[in-house]
């Protein structure tokens, strides 16, 4: 199923990848508000999280890195 | 919107730069960690030593010594807590957490951690099992799902964050040699029990029908840091949203009864605690959860017949195994993960062309003040000889470290039972826990036999 991931990746651009999309949101409070139970062993605050977030889109969990059809850009971005 | 993205596309999508150094829990656990540890190295040279701030309650066997300790040392403790106030304080608040809310939430930590602490120096406390770790956890755990408190005072309930501290600050108790010395080993036995792990946690999921991406954040959850890995992964294979709080709902679970059984069954098959120390590095599931397991099993040495080895063993093999052998692969686990989702899984609605730079991002950066601790008191104290540094360095230099460590472990011991509410947890479902729960078996069957048969001497001999 690569070629099917690659065809649809390809939709997209790196460029507006979705740590600077509008439906990303990845701020470490909001996070820990969301996943539940996250702080009683890790944090999101910790390195290992880097900067993922989450895909209000997509409803993915999701790296900053990803791209997809549906970028839109966040103000500022 | 996002506070931590990186705007624009000139810095890499998953790089914070240098903002990392004050953005991320890591690295103030290092700045506070490796704060302290000079501090103290200061005040030797001079003469003077921490000792005074790090006040502990002293051994009691009646309310009225209990009660001329505080009398006698009221200030010290005052003094300790106003200087836990400012350091925290002013990390997490550059983090973004509200002062208004954490100040008053570390106080009343800071008070039940000091009457868990003296229940613990209680002269008879082990004869009921009252292990201050193991204590923290229950006392945590009854008020944040019996009484409750109100959300905002999670504020100052930051696990990782105490826990991170306290593993910089047992650096500096750990002779550098030993982390060389031992290291190899740990890395070698956490490899083969992690690889084997997530194998069958990954290919039972797949059985039962699991997606892949949510296999691989079970995977991760089991074989390498507990919750930790599993949002790494979670957010390197590009899982789906529910995926991350399922596998924090079972790792949670597993973490907690780990805590209470690893220990017991040390205790029944009588392990010397620098094997029971590394076993429970290998299959506990947490950093934080296995220093409660580790730190309470290597309290019975010398109090309860038939456990050798010293307390510090068990904590020293613990963070060896979990902290060297497993723990600092995370960025490498996502990475090769990262290009299997790409390349082999079925396709999302999203891309990612995979970055090795994520070794280095997802890097816990608390391991490197861990090993400069480590290293930085290991020098400065070469040119004692072991009798010296155990009557020179150790109550002056190493001692107050070592109380300090204490006091944010039990910060984060209690911190684990405030903020773990059964009932709020994700109901993680019936085929993702049993593929965990086979992993759980194959990870404490393995870690035991390399723990007790294979390695054992090694973990046995540790620090001698």
């Amino acid at each position: 199923m690569g070629w099917l991931f690659t065809r649809q990746a390809s939709e997209g651009t790196e460029a507006g990848h979705c740590g600077i999309c509008r439906h990303f949101r990845n701020d470490p409070a909001y996070l820990e508000a969301v996943l539940k139970g996250l702080t009683s062993f890790s944090s999101a605050y910790a390195s290992v999280r880097g900067n993922d977030g989450l895909c209000t889109r997509h409803d993915r969990y999701l790296g900053p890195g990803f791209y997809c059809a549906d970028y839109s850009p966040a103000e500022g971005s | 919107m996002s506070a931590d993205v990186n705007r624009g596309t000139a810095v890499r999508p998953g790089a914070s730069g240098w903002r990392e150094l004050w953005l991320k829990e890591d690295w103030w656990a290092i700045w506070i960690g490796l704060g302290i540890v000079l501090v103290a190295y200061i005040l030797f040279v001079n003469g003077d030593s921490l000792k005074w701030i790090a006040v502990t309650p002293a051994k009691w066997s009646s309310f009225d010594q209990l009660a001329a300790h505080f009398s006698a040392n009221i200030l010290r403790y005052a003094v300790q807590l106003g200087l836990w106030i400012a350091i925290f304080t002013a990390a997490t608040t550059i983090l973004g957490h509200k002062p208004g809310a954490f100040i008053p939430s570390f106080i009343l930590l800071y008070v039940i951690s000091l009457i868990i602490f003296s229940v613990g120096q209680w002269d008879q406390a082990n004869k009921y099992n009252l292990e201050p770790p193991l204590v923290a956890l229950l006392v945590g755990m009854l008020i944040s799902n019996l009484i409750g408190l109100p959300r905002w005072l999670d504020a100052g309930f930051r696990v990782e964050f105490y826990v991170k501290v306290g593993i910089v600050l047992l650096g500096a108790t750990l002779p550098f040699t030993q982390i060389v010395w031992a290291g190899p080993i740990a890395i070698l036995q956490a490899s083969i029990v992690s690889i084997a792990t997530f194998l069958v946690i990954f290919w039972t999921g797949r059985l039962l029908g699991l997606d892949k991406r949510l296999c691989a954040t079970l995977g991760a959850g089991g074989a390498v840091c507990g919750v930790s890995a599993a949002i790494a992964i979670a957010g390197a294979v590009g899982a789906k949203k529910e995926d991350a709080p399922i596998a924090i709902t079972t790792v949670i679970l597993w973490a907690i009864v780990m805590i209470f059984v690893l220990p017991l069954v040390a205790r029944a098959l009588g392990l010397p605690t620098g094997v029971a120390g590394a076993w429970i590095g290998t299959s506990e599931f947490a950093d934080a959860a296995g220093l409660a397991a580790a730190q309470s099993y290597g309290n019975l040495a010398g109090h309860v017949e038939g456990i050798a080895g010293t307390s510090d063993q068990a904590v020293f093999s613990f963070t060896l195994m979990k902290v060297v052998g497993r723990d600092v692969w995370i960025g490498i686990w996502a990475f090769v993960l990262a290009i299997i989702a790409t390349t082999r899984w079925d396709a999302i609605e999203t891309g990612q062309k995979p970055d090795a730079a994520q070794i280095w991002w997802r890097f816990p950066k608390f391991v490197i003040g861990f090993v400069i601790a480590s290293a930085f008191i290991t020098w400065a104290t070469t040119q004692y000889s072991l009798a010296d540094y155990n009557k020179t360095v150790v109550p002056v230099l190493v001692g107050p470290v070592k109380d300090l460590r204490t006091w944010a472990f039990i910060f984060c011991f209690l911190s684990i039972g405030l903020t773990t509410r059964f009932r709020e947890l994700a109901h993680a479902g019936r085929k993702p826990f049993l593929a965990f729960s086979t992993g759980v078996v194959v990870n404490v069957v393995l870690g035991f036999i390399l723990s007790a048969f294979v390695f054992a001497s090694h973990w046995t001999n540790l620090t001698r």
